[in-house]
């Protein structure tokens, strides 16, 4: 299951390995209109698939992450979310970084950071592949752009681990 | 097209079709909880053959996918009733 966190100074958690010993070295800036796309996608995506597939259960459950998301958030004090998001961008990595493939299109400030482990990713791009050849026009327009960035987002990710030996882009920038 | 009966104890936010024949339902529970998604719905066509299945229910809104008499997606009106823990 990802793992989302208002965005805060130190974001160096994506390096770190959780008390289940999962790692988390994706990191997706974002703010509501692009989790409003996102879900967006991934509800339409789910409508074309077979609710056996496993692709399904993987579009079914970064849904439900983002939801208990939101509950866990409307349920923490406000005093103990991060207000000030300015310093966070002099923790970001080059601007060509993969990172911030996801969050340009759709030119908004983010306000909060998505982590995925490597093979959710993978799972999310599968399941987006497997929506689009069954998606109409109108249909493939919601999910085409999610679509692109994630396979962009991955195919950067991916021949940075083969050129570094490590999933963890901005390792060396933080 | 939309929802054209809702009943239930939560405020209805927003209702828009992402995607023909799918519709997204955001709602607010009393005094602004948010909870995990602990409540039924049953939504329901208004006209003989089509067709309204609940397609997902998350904690702050609920998905819906509506088809018509010949089983295509389509923005028909519909009904829903919510029933589920408040506090």
């Amino acid at each position: 299951m990802a793992r989302i966190i208002p965005l805060q100074a130190k974001i160096t958690m994506q390096q770190t390995i959780n008390e289940r010993g999962d790692f988390y070295p994706a990191c997706i800036f974002s703010n509501d209109t692009f989790v409003s796309h996102f879900e967006a996608s991934l509800i339409v995506a789910k409508g074309l698939l077979d609710p056996e597939a496993i692709e399904y259960s993987t579009i079914e459950s970064v849904l439900t992450g983002l939801s208990e998301y939101r509950v866990w958030k409307a349920n923490k004090p406000k005093t103990e979310l991060p207000t000030e998001i300015t310093e966070h961008f002099s923790l970001l990595p080059d601007s060509d970084c993969n990172i911030e493939m996801l969050f340009q299109p759709y030119n908004n400030l983010p306000t909060e950071a998505i982590l995925y482990s490597h093979g959710e990713v993978l799972n999310i791009v599968g399941a987006y592949k497997m929506a689009m050849e069954k998606a109409d026009a109108e249909q493939s327009e919601a999910i085409q752009p999610l679509y692109d960035s994630f396979s962009r987002f991955l195919t950067d990710w991916e021949l940075n681990q083969q050129a570094t030996g490590s999933y963890f882009a901005t390792e060396k920038n933080l | 097209m939309a929802v054209l009966n809702k009943w239930g104890a939560i405020d209805i936010v927003a209702d828009q079709w992402i995607s023909t024949g799918i519709m997204r339902i955001d709602f607010q529970r009393p005094a602004g909880l948010v909870k995990t998604a602990d409540y039924c719905v049953f939504c329901q066509p208004l006209v003989s053959g089509q067709r309204c299945v609940v397609t997902g229910m998350y904690s702050t809104y609920f998905t819906v996918e509506v088809r018509n008499g010949s089983g295509s997606l389509a923005n028909l009106d519909f009904s829903f009733q919510m029933v589920g823990s408040n506090y």
